[in-house]
């Protein structure tokens, strides 16, 4: 084994700590093996080059491809996947390809976060739950904007009071006024948008801020208990399903909703 | 997931299966690879697509799957999927190794019941070595007709010497 392979080869297995086998396949290309795999079993495609002094990890195209098997990898939902992923792991990404470039020295931790972001990309759940979420919300921006707009002189997006949120860190998905208290309407599809929900809530009662709360969960089936319960308890009247059967059952009851309180 | 027993599995891949439209097959790019699909007619109620994808940077970075879907759930399962030899593939309950070889998948009884993925075993083959022969070999696997090809129509009939 030449000194290189030698040295590379125990920083990467340090990295990731386990085994990784770096195998020659020609002058500047190395072919990685590692105990990685897709959830159908496949090992995951990692080759490194050297290219003008540094070195490069790469997927070359793989694990997109892959992932493509089972899920719809097309339009936004590969992008907000893939950007948070690589914004995370500091990787690239260029036409299906995912790499990183690192010297010797840095090479360890740069496959760590080379193989991190895999992990992530190749997680099939997270492709389905990004979709789901992506058709919630882009339904649920449709049914504001065709059955609410109409019926409220104010409705906004993302809105938030300078005053009490200078950061925008506890934004309000819908603000709709007529009259009365502003109506905060929050879509929830994970946990997090509910935990989201609750603590934009508090922040504008902590303040003597009145407002009434309206929250449309996707499926309130698939939300922790707990966070349910914290924002129940805060006084947020809830839809606690949006699907596609219950859909007009769910929009009566927002449309409803809207007209009692401003009536 | 859906519960299928080896029986059933075998006569879902081995039900006959028509590929509608032409036959010869037309890819999009997409991502850094090639792809392709087509949902297939069958005499009976079940439902059946095939996806095709190639890595544009790797030739023999590829994949052949049939899927079938519950018509009631919606639910899908990957029966039979043919690969290229771009990557390894261990067994997880058996605890054997695919070493960078063409190698199919199949969906087993075995892996359903353990919660894994069900087309999780896969085995070595020779029976292809590009995808155009991949592809010839997983219609007859699967009782396709016709043969979908990329490059050459296959011949209607087998040769004399075959």
């Amino acid at each position: 084994m030449t000194e290189f392979l030698y040295e590379i080869n125990a920083k990467l297995s340090d990295a990731v700590n386990t085994a990784v086998r770096v195998e020659p396949m020609g002058r500047n290309t190395y072919r990685l093996i590692t105990p990685f795999i897709f959830e159908d079993g496949d090992g995951f495609v990692a080759y490194l080059e050297k290219i003008d002094g540094k070195l490069r990890f790469t997927d070359r195209g793989h694990t997109i491809m892959h992932v493509s098997y089972k899920v719809d990898i097309t339009s936004e939902t590969r992008e907000s996947i893939l950007n948070s992923v690589l914004a995370t792991h500091d990787l690239t990404y260029n036409d299906g390809e995912i790499f990183t470039e690192a010297t010797l020295e840095d090479a360890g931790p740069a496959f760590w976060d080379f193989i991190q972001g895999l992990i992530r990309i190749s997680d099939i759940s997270q492709w389905k739950f990004e979709r789901a979420a992506s058709l919630f919300f882009e339904e649920f921006e449709v049914f504001m904007e065709t059955k609410i707009r109409p019926s409220v002189p104010v409705l906004k997006e993302d809105w938030r009071d300078p005053s009490i949120d200078e950061s925008g860190l506890y934004k309000i998905p819908w603000m709709c006024i007529n009259g009365g208290k502003p109506l905060f309407v929050f879509p929830i599809q994970s946990n997090i948008h509910c935990d989201q929900a609750v603590k934009s809530c508090l922040k504008y009662d902590g303040v003597g801020y009145e407002f009434n709360s309206f929250a449309v969960f996707a499926d309130i089936e698939k939300i922790n208990r707990r966070s349910q319960n914290q924002l129940l308890d805060i006084g947020a009247q809830a839809v606690t399903s949006f699907d596609s059967q219950r859909k007009l059952r769910a929009e009566k009851i927002i449309v409803d909703h809207f007209n009692y309180l401003h009536s | 997931m859906m519960q299928l027993t080896d029986n059933e599995i075998e006569k879902l891949i081995s039900e006959s299966k028509t590929w509608p439209g032409r036959h010869k097959i037309t890819f999009k790019r997409e991502a850094g690879h090639k792809r392709a699909g087509k949902e297939l007619e069958t005499r009976s109620d079940n439902r059946f697509n095939v996806f095709i994808r190639q890595n544009a940077r790797d030739p023999l970075d590829f994949s052949v799957g049939l899927v079938y879907m519950d018509r009631t759930t919606g639910e899908k399962i990957h029966l039979l999927r043919c690969n290229g030899p771009s990557h390894r593939h261990p067994n997880k309950i058996e605890g054997n190794d695919v070493d960078f070889t063409f190698h199919v998948h199949q969906a087993t009884e075995r892996y359903i019941i353990a919660g894994k993925e069900a087309e999780g075993w896969a085995s070595g083959t020779d029976e292809y070595k590009d995808l155009d022969s991949a592809l010839a070999y997983f219609a007859k696997r699967a009782n396709i007709q016709p043969v979908p090809y990329i490059k050459k129509a296959p011949p209607e009939k087998p040769s004399l010497f075959e």
